[in-house]
Order: C-alpha cells, then structure tokens, then sequence
C-alpha cells in the first residue's frame, strides 16, 4: 500500500503546462531491478498485462474487482483478484488460475465471459501466469464482494459461452515466428498477449469475437473510441519510430498526441512501467501490423477550408458562444494557432479526438477530463462535466472540431447529453 | 470621502501601521472598554513617544486589552473590533452602527480588527453573531462616549446636557448652532478613560442618519482596484516560501499515514527540507522554487485504507456508536405515531462538503527564540494564538496573532491550519515563512461540512392533522476549531507532528433539528457521533447543522402535505403562531405569486419532458434568528437535470443595518445554497478525499445562476440579527419540494445530480 | 538557473531575473509586486489569476513567463486606479459587486476581454464569458449587472438617475 497514497498527494500539484516544448529523450526511464526477484517478475507481468486496470474501481482498492462493464448482452462486473479467501482467489489452487487464465474457465468449472481477455491471456506461458499469480497472493487482502453480473436473458446462462469460445477463441501458448527477430517476437507476445491491444484496438464481430481481418483497425467500447494502431496513413503510419516509442511509455508526443480515458489508464498502470527494450519491442511488432485504413482522416487529408456558418444562423451562435468560451476556460493551456504565449497542448489539428467526426473522445474529455502518469510524468486536464453544461461543451466541442479539426461539426446540446450517459 | 478600510492599510509594515500609537502620536485621546487598567492609556501613549525614537513599545497583555473605542483629539473615532472581516461586508456595518451611535460621519471612523494585540477577544467570527451579538459592546461603548461628550460640552457650553444635540462630531445646543464644540476640542490634547456604561439607552430609531442605509462598502474600491492586501499579499523582510507534504489520507480525522523515508538528492540545492514527525515541508526562496520542490520531492508513506466505502457512508454513521441527546420534545410522540390514521417516513442524507473558497489559505509567521507574529486569516485570532502557543511551546503572551482579510472562508477553511503550518516552519527555520496552500490542499484538508442523516416520521389524523412528529439525526459535531487551551490537537500541523487526533464538542449538529411548528407531539433526537469516528474531519460550514436538518425538515412538512392532500403554505400556516414567521412566509408567497397546490402537479413520464414546478420552505435560523422564506421555481427534466430558474426570499432580521450589504448576503447564500444542493459532495476513497480540484468538486457557475428577488422586512425598533446564514438553511428544500411539485420525484439525498434524478425516475 | 528578461507590464518595460518556466503569476506578483491577480488553482480552471496578455485573457497560474516574450501584459493594476478608475471597475464599485473579492480582479480583466469583443453584450454572453471563472460567495448576480453597466458606460451612454446600482426597493417596514 506504499504507493498509491503517494499517486495521489502528487495529483495536481504539477502544472501541466510546464512541460511544453519538451524534446524527446532518447530513451524512457527504466523501472528499477524489475528482474531482481520473482516477485519484482511477477509485478512487471502484472503491470504489463493490466489486471489492475480492470479489476479496480475508481474509489476502490487495487485488484479488488466491482469495474462494471456494459456489453451488448449486459453488464459484467469484473471479479475481485485479492487473496481473499471468500471473495477472491485466496482459495484458488495455482493450477485453478491457470485454468482461468488460459482456458477461461472459473473455479468451479463454469465458462468466463469475454470481457476477462483470456482469449489473449491463453497465450502466456504458463511460468508468467504462475508469476502474476504469486505477485496478486502478495497483494493487501481485500473482503470485497463484487455484485452479481446481470446478463439479460439468454446471454446469463453461461453455457452459451462454450459456443462462443468454439467460435471466438483458440487455444493456446505463444508460438514464436521462427522467420521475425526475437524482438519482434517478444513484442508481439507483450502486444497480443500481456498489453492485449487487440481487446480494445480491433473492431469485433457480430458474436463479439475479435476481427483478425481487421486487426487494430480501430474501435468503439465503452464509449471511447480506440484509434487506429496500424501503420496506415490514418493510423500510426506518419509516427517517426521515436514517436511510436515515446508515445507509448508517455501517453503523449509533444505537440501532436495525446492520450485520454482507457488509454491514458493504460498508460498509467502499464505501459510507463515497461523496460525501455520491451516499449522498444512493442513499437518494432507494431511497425509490422498490416495497414489498415480507419475512420480518422490522415491530416494531410484535411482542408481547413470550411464555410462559415450563415449569419444569425443557430450555428453561427454555437460557434460564438464556443469561441468565447474557449478563450477563457482552454486558452492558456492550449494555444492551437500559436496566436498566443506558450500553452502545453498546441497544434490541435494532430490530434486524432480534434479531426474524428464522431467527436466521440472529444467529448469525453471534456467531460472527464485527463489524468495520466507517463514515464516522463503526470499530466491532468480539469473534467468539465459539472463546469460547462451540455449547451456550453457543445459549443467548445464544434468550435474546435470546426476550426481545428476541419470538418463540418455541429453538435448539440443532446449530442453531449446521450454522451454523458455512457458514463 | 470614503473612510479608508482598515485592512487596506495594512501593507508590508503591517505590525508597526496597526499599532494604537500611530492614532495617538501628537494628540489626545478618550478610550472606551470594560475595565481600563488606570495604567494602560499613559502606557499607550508612552509607547507612542518612545517608538519616535526606535524604540519598541512594551506588549499589551490579554487581560490590558478591552479598549473598543478611541476618539482622538483630531477627531477620529477608531474602532476596536474582536470580529473581523471575512468579506461580508461587517466591517462596513460595524463601522455604521458606532458611527451613529455616536453622531459621527462614516469618514471619521477607522477601523482594527482581530488583533491579540490590540483588540479584544470576541471568540469567533461565525454564527451570523457579528451584527446581533458583536456589535452589542461597540455600540455600548459608543453610547457611553457620547454621554461623556456631551456632558463636557454642557459644562464648556454652561447649558443642560438635554439641550444639547449633535452630529458630524460636533455638539451645539439645540437651535443654535452657533453655541457648538467639536469633539476634537473636547478631547485636546488631554487623556479621557471611562468604563462602558451598560445602562445607557442607545440612540432612538428615528434618529438613524447611516443605519439603515445602503452605506458603499469601505474595502470594495481597493479590492476593484487591485491594490487591497489579503492575507495572501502580505510579504515581511527576509521572508522564505514553504509547502507542506502531506500524506496520503487526505482530509481523514485520524491520519495515521507514517512517514516512510524521505529522498532528500530528489530536490535542488538551495532548498531547505523540514521535518517533525509526519510534518514534512520544503523551504526556499522563491515561491516557485518551493512548489516545484513540492512536486519532485520523492517520499515513501505507509498508509492503510481506514474509511468507509463512500456508498456505504451513510448506513455505517446510523451504525456508529453514538450519544443520543434529546433537542426538544412534547406530549408522547411514539403513542401518538402509533395511534394516527397514517403514518409516514423519510430518510435524509447529506455528504460531506467543503469550503468553496476561491483562494486557498495561506499565512505569513515570524517566530523567533521568544515570541511569535503571525498573520491570519483565522476566523478567532484568541483561540488561535492559544493552540499555536502549544504548538510552539511558548507562552500565550509570546504569541501574537493579527488578522488579515483573506479569500472567503464560509467557516472553517483551512486558514487555522496554514497558520500552524507556517509558525511551525518559521519556528523550525529562525526565519519568517509564507505559507500558501494548493488548491489540492485546501480542496483535501480543509475540514469538511459534515456527512448527516436524518430520520422523520410524522403520524396524521383523518382529518389530514399532524399529530406526531418525530425526527432523529446522526451528526458528528460541526466544531473542531482551534479552541483556547485545548492545546495543538486541532490544528493539522499538531496531527502531523505529535499524532494528535482532532476533537471538539457537541455543537451544530442539532442547529435548526426541532422546528418551531407548533405539533401537539414531537420528539427530536440527535445522535452525536464522536469526532474521531468521523471519516473526514468534521468543522464548521456555513449555517452549520442548520442546512442539512432544515432540508430534512422542511422536505418532510411538504412530504406530510402531499400525504394531507394540503397546500404546503396553508399546512405550514397551520401551525405556526409567531407573527414573524407568518409574515416572511405570506411576505415571500405572496411576491412569487403563490397559487395554492396540492403538489405534486404531475407526474413525471418521460425522461425527455421539461417540466417546472414550484416549492417553498421557512425557517427560523437557530429557531430563535432570523426569519426566512423562499419559493423556488425549477426546471425539471430525468435528461437534462434541474435548473432553478428563480428563488423568491422574504427575509426577517430585525432592524436592518445596510439594506443593500444584506440583499448581497441574501444572494450569496442562495447561489451558494444551490451550489450546495444540486453540485457540491466530497469524494473519498478508502484512504482519504480524491475530490482535489473544482473539476472533482464543482460548484455553481454563471451558467446555473436564477433570478433572485429579495423582500427585506424592516423591523427598526427590534434588535439586528445576522444575515450571514440563515437564507441558506432553507434553499435546498425549497428546491426539492419544487422538483417534487413538477414531477411527484422525492429527491431525499443531497446533491441532486442527474444520476439522482434518473434514480428517483427508475425508482418511481 | 535564471535569465534576465524584460516584460511589457502596464505599459513599462520591466526587467526581471528569473527562471524562465516559472509561470507568470508569481512573476507578477512576487517580482512586480502587482498582487491583484491572485493564486487560486495552480490549474487554470478558477480564473483568480487572469490578466490580459495582447488582450486575450490568459490564466497566468498555468503561463510560463518564458513563453510570453515582448507581449503586452495589462493586469488589474494597469487597468484603471482610485483617482482613474476604467468603467469596470467603477461599475463594480457602484453595484457593489463584491463579497469577499478575491475573485474579482479576474473578473474584471475577463470582462475586460469580452467588452473589446463586444461592446453591447447580453446578459447570456457575460454569463457564458465568465462561465470559466469562479465565485465562491455567490456574487454572480452582481457581477453580470456591473458588467452591463460598465458596457452602457464604455458605449458612452449615461446611466439613468435611476438606474443607482443600490436600490432599497424591496425593504418593507414591517412593524
């Protein structure tokens, strides 16, 4: 419990701005020692495969479960994975966890809904499960009891999920490419396997099963939209190798991206925590993905030559009040013309949230807000949900998505409203 | 001319610009206290002569300080004021009662406040008591100057005293003016002391020159000018900047985080790190030196998760042991809620909230190895200076403790606490310290506005008669402010450095928990939970207990109306009998246009409808305060939340002392009301608060703002009582009974956000 | 690590010696010893702390002084004084539109911005240009009132006799 007190009496306390114009070291910092015992092993597995992201609530204790995920068929809560012997795994037998993980099978037999990424998980090996283990038993014990999920009808009986996994899930460890690297190789195993990217990244299909065909082309899941990670002109394809690298242990590249929500979580429970060689690894894998082109337009593929809206039209008061709003409360921290003194977040055009038509992320920041903690340090941006109504967010969000985004936005009042309830 | 405020004199010399000899040097003087030593004028005087020549004046000790008024021969009227100005514009009010009282104009009048050195100790500036309690010596001692005046000017005049009028500070005999002396000349150069008379009539209403009037407030100019000196502004030669780094069990009663290891090669050279216990503070030069010193700083705390989850705080506080007091009672109310026709309950609940002030606190103090200065914004500065003394470990005496204005506190903000910080670093270093919070330290260790529950039940005869009333809540007490010789324990600093748990007495909690309906049977109980069984630190917020019971309260008359099938004016009307209480409510209706209902209008289908819908609620603030009415009118809709479109206010305080000062109290308390009950809830996890920023804490904002009409009842011949609370006790159920009146949605906990709303909606 | 910079304050060149990244409010006020913005978030989301920088209303709690270079900074203090006061701030005196104040240079040099935009603003443009900037007392009311007043005033309209800031209306003598 040494540490995440310490996560929070630093919240806030460094500006945000003050990292504007920051240059791109040439390598991220390298956790300390993680190799020195098995249970620094075990600690490193675990971050990397992100257990805490999904198994901690926001005001909950680590690992303790009660995340509650809304899926098509219901909602899921994710399990508590202390060592609680009631509540959590305390009770499991090693080989029991190794089920779970690997074959997505729970203690007492009974299939795992998808939601717990064992169809990427069955690819560990069985030493690195063992290792997350260990470290999860060494972990302060919480009695929390999760809720029971609810599962509309017929998707509660869990018997339906071994169609599902005849469908959606093979089997099976990691099996190395004899043709590609060892990098490459351990980049695909922290990808495919540990990060699970794909859980998020790539689109699914009608059964909920991951789109191979489509791997990391982009998607939507609670309410977020996962951006495009192939090397495509409309993905990561115009990211210099060093961006790609410092983007993923930081969560942002200066002046062009930066991370909110889920991927901002990810970063902050994860991918800071990787050796430089790992981050360096996953960049190499990704580099190879088959492009895919998303919904995002390339930057390039923008023109910045919208109309203005009529006079006296409803637009052209949206967009008024958004101007006037956005000069006071974004302004100081984001000069998107460069019209103004510093700012640590400029040149909206290269963000993906800006030019997504879907406004989707947009929104959800402004909502929300941003918290992350790269390995170069934590960035935050105020949620706006109580401090801006709907008609106010709507008006920043089509402002910027006009001006800096070039495309043709108009959202309103509802937009932002149907957005809130995601959350 | 505007007299000059008298904090807007205050500037980097402040010690030596507030000490009494600046009024007296070269000139006489008259002084009005309780007691005055025979010693004390001379000493004053003699201190005025010596400081001429560098010399520092001998101290004052408490017991010498019990002057309120001085007159000097130049004809100013200085006030010494134990209540202070917390933006409230008292000093102003103050200013106008003894001006009046005494027959000078507002321009003579200068003003000192919350000084151990220099003013008498008033306890607390809170409680709206500034005005009906505070200003009850000042006004004595004005009356009895002006008796002594007067009958001077009889003897140089050779004419009665009851010939004799006056104003402007001049006395002449009445019908002619001609015969006049001033009271400079009076005074002279000669030493006058005399002892407040408290048997002295106070000056009849009908002559009031400046009571009663929208007098300008005196510290408004400098402040639009940016040139007024908040506690903030103030700087001392060689002062050093510190921060504190705190644990992680932010805002907890009990923090028992124990510091693990500190990385003293994490910061930059040149700055000074401070322990003392889990006291940890960084010093430097620069203020930005010392907040980036903050940041980089690498500490180690082992912390365990000790709170409750927040969902289950309420259940846990009924849970608690707990010490039940009865507040009032009468008849059998159990019997009789027994034998009614019908009975209904509701629970209330109210969460922790905080301290909206817009400037985090922060202090100046300069210790040295034998005394202490330190510069607060303290709501108390004799209660302060005692518990500093402790945390000093040095006498009383050596303490002294001078107000300055700082950035609204609305009760106990963390102003106390940043003055410990900054003594105890000051004593540690040997040098004057500035001590300036973080937004997240103010948002996570202020004290909290207390997490309430309360329980109603009320019983019905057939013919839709309340014939039982019973009301029980559980509150920790609303007080752990520093008080006097109850050493460090209340200060933040005093936790951290010696481990000492807050406490404080019993007090608040119960504030507005009976009514003064009329019921023939009631019981009211309060079920005190121990400070230190509150899972964040409980103190004083704006109205105290008063908001929270009267929400409860006056939700449940409108819940017992709808149960009546009654208008929930007439119902109230029903029983009450004070003339006063009945004005303010037909007063407040009467100007919103009231047309009698049985709420709610209609119910709510559709989670798209917008619906508006009107409630109202009175109080008595304190049950023996001021009066208050209000109707709000709401906008309602599940999608899109509620929006008070416009608060009516009939509010009763007796004589009234600046007509526009008060309405602009009015206004704040209800925008700060609906702040309070549709925004603002504390978040915390199982280590301490996470609500550390106004996006995690929101709170009104220009786009939520209502109209607000204001019917001010003017009783001159009653005494004044303060305005600095009571409106806000009766916001939050005005609002919930108008959301009740448009959609027939009973919202029973605070805030209402629109997951509430949806809640209710699903629910219902 | 400091540089020697010069700032346009107020209309003066003003020397200082500092480290570049320490964001102007502190510059301000500990350097310039112009106090009348205040600290209130550190995070840019209060408004406490605004002056106006080429005119455009900037937070300067989240403002590195570096970034700033020969741009013009008017705080409250350069805006108007005692003996000249700019019609904000006269108008916040006559409509009394202050609590305990501490938010309210930000304000004025909001508005201040809003007007240069727009001199004849409504009520809803004043509410949703000062939408940013917090108020903790409740003055809200006020400060839109004083805002129009000193846009009428600015417009080089008169106010009314009538149109005092303080009115007693409403005050009933009830005994």
């Amino acid at each position: 419990m040494d540490n995440s007190g310490q996560f929070r009496q630093r919240i806030l306390v460094t500006l945000c701005l003050l990292s504007a114009g920051l240059s791109i070291p040439a390598g991220a910092a390298r956790p300390a020692g993680q190799t020195d015992s098995a249970l620094d092993r075990g600690r490193y597995l675990t971050q990397a495969a992100n257990c805490k992201g999904c198994h901690t609530t926001i005001l909950g204790q680590p690992y303790a479960g009660s995340v509650a995920f809304d899926t098509p068929f219901g909602t899921l809560y994710s399990t508590n994975i202390t060592a609680d012997e009631v509540e959590g795994i305390g009770a499991w037998t090693e080989d029991e966890f190794v089920r779970a993980m690997h074959e997505g099978i729970g203690r007492n037999g009974q299939h795992l809904y998808p939601a717990f990424p064992y169809t990427a998980y069955t690819q560990l090996s069985r030493e690195d499960v063992i290792a997350i283990r260990d470290y999860l038993m060494a972990q302060p014990v919480v009695a929390h009891e999760v809720p029971s999920n609810d599962m509309k009808f017929p998707f509660s009986n869990r018997s339906l999920l071994w169609f599902w996994k005849l469908m959606n899930f093979d089997e099976g460890r990691f099996a190395a490419d004899e043709d590609q690297s060892e990098q490459w190789n351990r980049g695909a195993y922290l990808t495919e396997a540990l990060g699970h990217c794909g859980q998020c990244h790539t689109p699914r299909t009608l059964t909920q099963g991951l789109d191979d065909d489509e791997k990391f082309a982009g998607a939507v899941l609670q309410g977020w939209r996962a951006y495009n990670i192939t090397p495509h002109e409309t993905g990561i394809g115009n990211w210099s190798g060093e961006e790609l690298r410092f983007y993923l242990s930081t969560g942002h590249i200066p002046d062009k991206i930066a991370s909110g929500g889920p991927m901002a979580d990810v970063v902050t429970n994860s991918l800071r925590h990787l050796s430089p060689e790992d981050i360096d690894a996953m960049a190499t894998y990704l580099e190879t993905i088959p492009p895919q082109a998303g919904i995002v337009p390339a930057l390039s593929d923008v023109s910045f030559n919208l109309d203005e809206p009529a006079e006296d039209s409803a637009l052209a008061a949206t967009m008024a009040s958004g101007e006037q709003l956005f000069e006071t409360a974004c302004v100081s921290c984001h000069y998107p013309d460069g019209g103004g003194p510093g700012g640590a977040y400029p040149l909206f055009p290269h963000h993906s949230a800006v030019r997504a038509e879907d406004g989707l992320n947009l929104i959800n920041v402004m909502l929300q807000g941003l918290e992350r903690h790269g390995s170069d340090g934590y960035k935050f941006m105020p949620a706006y949900h109580a401090l801006m109504n709907d008609e106010q967010i709507a008006a920043v969000v089509t402002y910027v998505g006009r001006r800096f985004g070039g495309y043709e936005a108009d959202f309103s009042a509802e937009d932002i409203r149907k957005q809130r309830q995601e959350h | 001319m505007r007299p000059e405020s008298g904090t807007g004199l205050v500037n980097s010399a402040l010690p030596e610009a507030l000490s009494r000899r600046h009024f007296l040097k070269g000139t006489g003087a008259m002084a009005i206290g309780f007691s005055l030593l025979p010693a004390l004028m001379p000493r004053l005087v003699a201190a005025d002569t010596e400081s001429a020549n560098g010399v520092r004046p001998a101290k004052a000790s408490s017991s010498d300080v019990d002057a309120w008024l001085l007159i000097t021969g130049r004809g100013e009227l200085v006030i010494y004021s134990g209540k202070v100005e917390l933006g409230t514009g008292v000093e102003t009010a103050l200013r106008q009662i003894v001006a009046e009282e005494l027959l000078m104009p507002m321009a003579a009048t200068r003003f000192i406040q919350g000084d151990t050195q220099l003013t008498p100790d008033q306890g607390y500036t809170a409680g709206s008591n500034t005005i009906n309690q505070g200003s009850v010596p000042m006004r004595r001692a004005a009356a009895t100057a002006r008796r002594l005046l007067f009958e001077r000017a009889a003897e140089q005049l050779q004419v009665q005293v009851d010939q004799l009028t006056g104003s402007d500070g001049n006395i002449h005999v009445a019908g002619d003016e001609a015969q006049a002396v001033s009271y400079a000349s009076l005074i002279g150069n000669g030493l006058l002391e005399a002892s407040i008379d408290q048997e002295l009539a106070f000056l009849d209403a009908d002559r009031y020159r400046l009571v009663g009037q929208s007098i300008p407030r005196v510290d408004i100019p400098s402040k639009v000018f940016g040139r007024f000196t908040y506690v903030h502004d103030l700087t001392v030669a060689g002062m050093l900047h510190a921060r504190v780094i705190r644990p992680p069990d932010t805002g907890a009663t009990r923090v028992t985080a124990e510091l693990k290891s500190v990385d003293r090669s994490s910061i930059p050279a040149g700055v000074k790190i401070v322990q003392r216990g889990n006291f940890l503070a960084v010093v430097a030069e620069k203020e930005w030196q010392a907040i980036s010193a903050a940041d980089a700083l690498k500490v180690e705390w082992h912390s365990q998760p000790r709170l409750p989850r927040m969902e289950q705080l309420y259940t846990e506080m009924r849970a608690m042991q707990s010490e039940e007091k009865t507040i009032a009672s009468s008849g059998d109310a159990n019997t009789a809620l027994g034998e009614a026709d019908e009975t209904i309950e509701a629970v209330y609940q109210w969460p922790y909230q905080m301290h909206d002030s817009i400037g985090p606190s922060c202090s100046v103090a300069n210790v040295t190895a034998d005394s202490a200065e330190v510069w607060s914004s303290t709501q108390g500065v004799y209660p302060l200076r005692s518990c500093l003394a402790d945390l000093l470990s040095m006498p009383e005496d050596a303490v002294r403790v001078i107000y300055v204005e700082g950035s609204g506190c609305y009760g106990h903000n963390g102003a106390d606490d940043v003055s410990a910080d900054a003594a105890l670093i000051s004593q540690i270093v040997g040098k004057p310290v500035r001590v300036q919070w973080s937004r997240a330290d103010e948002h996570g260790w202020n004290p909290k506005g207390p997490a309430m529950v309360m329980v109603l039940k009320g019983g019905l005869s057939s013919e839709g008669d309340i014939t039982s009333w019973t009301f029980d809540n559980w509150t920790p007490p609303h007080l752990t402010r520093p008080i006097a010789r109850m050493g460090a324990k209340n200060l933040l600093a005093g936790n951290l450095a010696s481990d000492l748990v807050p406490d404080g007495p019993a007090i608040g909690g119960d504030r507005n928990a009976g009514v003064t309906y009329r019921y023939p049977n009631y019981q009211v109980t309060t079920h005190w939970i121990p400070v230190e069984r509150s899972p964040l630190r409980p103190s004083a917020l704006r109205a105290l207990g008063g908001i929270q019971n009267s929400f409860a309260n006056e939700s449940f008359v409108d819940e017992l109306a709808h149960a009546a099938g009654a208008d929930p004016v007439a119902m109230r009307l029903n029983y009450l009998q004070d003339e006063r209480a009945i004005a303010v409510i037909k007063a407040a209706t009467e100007k919103a246009g009231w047309q009698a209902r049985k709420s709610p209008q209609r119910h709510l289908e559709h989670t798209d409808e917008m619906l508006s819908g009107r409630g109202m609620a009175y109080a008595q603030y304190k049950n023996g305060s001021a009066y208050v009415a209000i109707v709000a009118e709401v906008g309602v809709s599940v999608d899109t939340g509620i929006h008070v479109g416009k608060i009516t206010v009939a509010h009763d305080c007796g004589l009234i002392i600046n007509p526009d000062g008060l309405r602009n109290q009015i206004e704040g308390n209800v925008l700060q009301g609906i702040s309070r009950t549709l925004k603002e809830e504390v978040i915390f996890d199982q280590i301490g608060v996470t609500s550390l920023e106004w996006g995690a804490y929101p709170i009104l904002t220009f786009a939520d703002i209502p109209e607000v009409d204001i019917v001010l009842l003017d009783r001159p011949e009653l005494p004044p009582l303060g305005a600095g609370e009571p409106t806000i006790v009766a916001v939050p159920a005005a609002i919930a009974n108008a959301v009740f009146d448009a959609t027939g949605l009973r919202l029973r906990t605070v805030p209402f956000t629109r997951q509430r709303l949806k809640a209710a909606f699903s629910a219902a | 690590m400091t540089t020697r910079m010069t700032l346009q304050v107020n209309g003066e060149a003003r020397e200082v010696q500092i480290d570049a990244t320490t964001p102007l409010l502190y510059v301000l006020r500990n350097e310039l010893e112009l106090r009348g913005a205040k600290f209130g978030c550190g995070l840019g989301e209060c408004g406490a702390c605004t002056a106006l920088v080429d005119g455009r209303p900037v937070r300067t709690c989240v403002t590195a002084t570096g970034a700033i270079g020969e741009r013009s900074i008017v705080t409250i203090e350069g805006l108007g004084s005692a003996e000249n006061p700019h019609p904000l701030q006269q108008a916040f005196i006559d409509e009394q539109a202050a609590q305990c104040a501490y938010c309210i240079s930000g304000m004025i040099m909001t508005a201040k911005a809003l007007l240069e935009r727009k001199a004849s603003p409504s009520d809803a443009d004043i509410r949703n240009a000062l939408s940013a900037n917090l108020c903790g007392c409740g003055t809200h009311l006020r400060i839109v009132r004083a805002v129009q007043r000193a846009a009428g005033v600015m417009r080089g309209e008169t106010a009314k006799p009538d149109d005092a800031g303080m009115k007693d209306e409403g005050v009933q003598h009830a005994s």
